[in-house]
């Protein structure tokens, strides 16, 4: 009875101690601007449904953004940017699966600011590609908010600009990431 | 070409350059429709919107992805994210997947508060479902959600 009870105790231990090496959201934020010098108008679209997911002990990091969920000012910009470039009903999903590769160590334990690498495969638009970023992370009141900007060019995911807009679409986009990750209990 | 044939043919083509004119600076300036407003493609609970994406996520893309869905379901949890925006998860407590409902954040449109565990029917666009890989549980997602108790009469 006493080794069962022992046994419980450490499987409850194991699982509480996985649990609290990951943190976590289901409500982060992906932007990217495509805006061109020759846009006659901004063009940036915020996702705000980004899952997220950071395990600590191993330092993998891994997002899933739905891209019909990416919201633009104008209508007409939405459509297009799904049914004309990332194609959203045929390529409903973007992920990043990856990990923290250089960088300070990061004291997940103390509140703080550290500067990290973080490289991995992202397959947008049915293409896969690797990607290094550098990125923030900032540890406070036991939450995570990882931070990043980088750019990636469209042609290198399959999507296409039309030749009439060829010049008013940026061919490199600028994405900017901002996650705050909740421990997973 | 006397005048008067000169007067007849520009005046029509002046009015289709204005009407033309109009019309693009309306589609060009055109904001997302308030959901409220439009009707659902399908009226279902949470439990069937998720076992359809679990059982066969393209088929379930193909019917539900991008459409204005009515979802009934058990208010689960709800949170707002810092910019303010609302967050309602359909669902059974018991489980960890779940009808993510991401509420229509246009000012004054209140939502809230919302009590846990009462029985809701929300609408919004139907953004697509991430699979539990990341075990964290499988998700269907809406944006720009309403609540039915504040559908236009």
């Amino acid at each position: 009875m006493k080794k069962l009870i022992i046994c419980i105790l450490a499987l409850f231990v194991i699982k509480n101690t996985t649990a609290q090496d990951k943190f976590f959201t289901k409500s982060g934020r992906i932007s990217f601007d495509a805006t061109s010098p020759k846009s006659p108008e901004n063009i940036e679209g915020m996702n705000k449904t980004v899952t997220c997911v950071l395990d600590t002990k191993t330092g993998n990091l891994q997002m899933a953004v739905l891209m019909k969920a990416f919201e633009f000012d104008r209508a007409l910009m939405q459509e297009h940017f799904n049914e004309n470039y990332v194609e959203s009903n045929k390529f409903p999903k973007t992920e990043f699966r990856g990990a923290i590769v250089a960088g300070t160590v990061v004291n997940y334990g103390k509140d703080g600011v550290y500067l990290v690498k973080v490289k991995g495969k992202l397959t947008m638009h049915g293409q896969t590609k690797e990607v290094e970023a550098e990125g923030k992370l900032t540890v406070k009141a036991g939450k995570i908010q990882v931070q990043s900007v980088f750019s990636e060019q469209l042609a290198d995911y399959g999507v296409t600009i039309p030749q009439l807009v060829a010049d008013k679409v940026a061919k490199t986009a600028k994405i900017t990431v901002d996650c705050l990750l909740d421990p997973l209990k | 070409m006397s005048k008067k044939t000169i007067t007849r043919i520009l005046i029509p083509v002046l009015v289709l350059l204005v009407l033309g004119a109009v019309y693009v600076y309306r589609e060009f300036n055109r904001k997302a429709p308030d959901t409220a407003d439009l009707t659902p493609a399908y009226e279902l609970t949470g439990t069937q919107l998720l076992e359809a994406f679990q059982q066969d996520e393209k088929k379930a893309n193909t019917l539900y992805l991008g459409k204005v869905l009515a979802v009934t379901g058990m208010i689960k949890s709800q949170s707002s994210d810092s910019a303010g925006v609302q967050t309602l998860v359909i669902g059974d407590t018991a489980f960890l997947s779940s009808v993510r409902c991401i509420m229509n954040g246009d000012p004054g449109s209140v939502t809230g508060p919302f009590s846990t565990g009462t029985r809701i029917t929300i609408k919004g666009i139907c953004t697509g479902y991430n699979a539990d890989d990341m075990g964290l549980g499988a998700d269907v997602l809406l944006n720009r959600s309403v609540p039915q108790n504040l559908l236009k009469p």
